[in-house]
């Protein structure tokens, strides 16, 4: 991206890249709250700062304060899980479920299906099951990994014992 | 006076110097190997490229939909909007687990202490405010519009597009602060032999870094496969977490604006329906839908685009409007506007610029894939323009104005 005119000591920040940088994006920044300044408001084609705001920062604070704080929590949870070689499968597959279901979770509410009445193309599919086979998939491949790591770890554990010639 | 501000500034200044004693600040709280930099590098190399094309494609839309005068669309190649838009709801969807990822990894840094160590740390760390609230509120509303699910209580477009310039001065701000990092750790990276089939089990157990880099590969790759199909035709029976299919609705594709929703149910089965063209033109034009069909007619294979990503590409026939045009005794080189019998609403109308009027393509649509349009697909005409979007290919059309 940004190259760095003089010759630096290799994973030396440069401060004229971030100074520029910083120029650059603070310009960047400005012209964007210039806009939404300028179609700050209540009409129909409005962007009510207010609740803009709210849905911003909030979107910040639910992330900082409570998803992480809960995704820690449930890391430290499985430090217990024995034997050692299902945790990284066991992460592996609550990992992508979050993540699927946090995408399918309009879907399986059906949100736009009040959008518009006799809109039939809208939300088409049969979520439920959809989203517990996208998760059938992902834990029988957390299930390979934990096979494939079990079969590493006896294979590691017989060389260890073998003599060696 | 002075003395006691003195005395606050160096009681400032000690607290700074050591961090509390109580978690998250304490040393050592966060344990896990995955804080650390180099999965937080190449997390954010992949978030550059996934922002990168998100934020230019919907800049993209965005001119598209409201050009200034310096920026003319044009109508080919007519498949153009389909794939830029299409990569706009892609890449943000492939987002989702990239972000979250690289915000679990970089979590620690939240709690840094002391939290500012100069000037330069500060505004690095104040632009770190629009860029992730900016990112996460980008992602989700981008998510809630392509679901059709409209809680906020504010107008999409400008709120979700002005973000996006917040968001991306933000993150002009980041990648120079910390593009070195990225060289750190891309020249620190060693040549692997033989990299094993299985994250590597450390000490702890658990994911290694190059594990998570992994999953986050393994989430995106999983995000894309179960949502592109509704575009990506040969994809579309993996559209499992789709809201749209695009072989589903009314004459085999979606529909956006029902004709119930722009309240034409009466005005467009009218039997005295009138296509009416006017403005710059020789003769003013009033033609039936019987007139319509007895004009010579064009087809084409056009896609419809929507800007919340989907598309399909039926065959249309009906009317060329550069054909139309002439048939008006209109001048050549002309911007057009149709106009729906949609009585109110934000998309009814479209103005084409002379390129769309002039392309042979751009049809007032009768028949769609052999047969007349459905009501909610815009019968009895319909504007279908290649490389125009969805959102501006007006259905029951009333009037045509030559500008």
């Amino acid at each position: 991206m940004s190259r760095s005119p003089s010759r630096r000591v290799e994973g030396e920040a440069s401060p004229r890249v971030f100074w520029t940088g910083v120029l650059l994006g603070v310009a960047v920044m400005a012209w964007g709250v210039y806009g939404l300044l300028s179609q700050a408001g209540t009409g129909p084609l409005g962007i009510r700062l207010v609740r803009w705001l709210g849905w911003v920062l909030g979107g910040l604070v639910v992330h900082d304060a409570v998803f992480v704080p809960l995704v820690l929590l449930v890391g430290r949870g499985l430090r217990r899980v024995r034997p050692v070689a299902l945790r990284t499968p066991v992460q592996v597959g609550l990992g992508l479920s979050v993540v699927m279901t946090l995408i399918a979770w309009p879907l399986l509410r059906g949100y736009g299906r009040t959008a518009q009445q006799g809109n039939a193309s809208i939300l088409p599919g049969d979520y439920v099951p959809a989203w517990l086979g996208v998760l059938a998939v992902i834990w029988a491949g957390a299930a390979v990994l934990a096979l494939a790591g079990a079969r590493r770890q006896r294979r590691a554990a017989v060389s260890r014992t073998a003599p060696r010639g | 006076m002075v003395r006691t501000a003195g005395r606050l500034i160096a009681g400032g200044a000690r607290l700074l110097a050591t961090p509390p004693r109580f978690p998250p600040f304490r040393a050592g709280s966060f344990r896990s190997r995955l804080h650390h930099e180099a999965p937080a590098a190449w997390l954010g190399v992949a978030l550059g490229v996934t922002f990168t094309v998100c934020f230019a494609t919907g800049l993209l839309s965005h001119l598209i939909q409201q050009p200034g005068s310096w920026f003319v669309w044009t109508p080919r190649p007519a498949g153009l909007y389909r794939v830029t838009q299409g990569l706009h709801v892609v890449t943000g969807l492939a987002s989702i687990p990239l972000l979250l990822a690289k915000l679990f990894v970089v979590y620690p840094h939240l709690w840094a202490w002391p939290p500012v160590r100069g000037v330069a740390s500060a505004v690095e760390r104040l632009a770190i405010v629009p860029l992730v609230a900016g990112s996460l509120f980008l992602l989700l509303s981008g998510l809630q519009n392509v679901t059709y699910w409209y809680p906020w209580g504010f107008f999409f477009p400008p709120a979700h597009y002005w973000a996006a310039w917040i968001t991306i001065g933000g993150l002009v701000v980041h990648v120079a602060a910390k593009v070195h990092i990225v060289r750190r750790v891309a020249a620190a990276r060693e040549p692997r032999p033989e990299p094993p089939p299985v994250p590597a089990a450390g000490p702890e157990g658990g994911l290694s870094r190059r594990g998570i880099l992994a999953a986050a590969g393994a989430a995106t790759g999983l995000v894309v496969l179960t949502t592109a199909g509704t575009t990506v035709g040969p994809l579309e029976r993996l559209a499992l977490l789709s809201p749209r299919r695009p072989s589903v609705g009314p004459q085999g594709f979606p529909v956006n604006k029902t004709a119930a929703g722009a309240r034409v149910l009466e005005t467009a089965v009218d039997p005295g329906y009138l296509l009416r063209v006017t403005g710059r033109v020789d003769e003013e034009l009033s033609l039936s839908l019987d007139d319509l069909r007895a004009l010579p007619q064009r087809s084409a294979v056009l896609p419809i685009a929507c800007v919340e990503g989907w598309s399909a590409s039926p065959r249309w026939s009906g009317l060329s409007l550069p054909d139309l045009l002439r048939l008006a005794g209109a001048p050549a080189g002309v911007a057009v506007h149709v106009e729906s019998l949609q009585p109110s609403g934000l998309y009814r109308a479209t103005t084409l610029n002379p390129a769309f009027a002039a392309d042979p393509d751009t049809l007032l649509a009768l028949d769609v894939g052999g047969e007349p349009l459905h009501l909610d697909h815009g019968f009895p005409v319909r504007l279908i323009a290649p490389n125009n979007p969805g959102v501006l290919q007006t259905k029951w059309v009333a009037t045509v104005t030559v500008l």
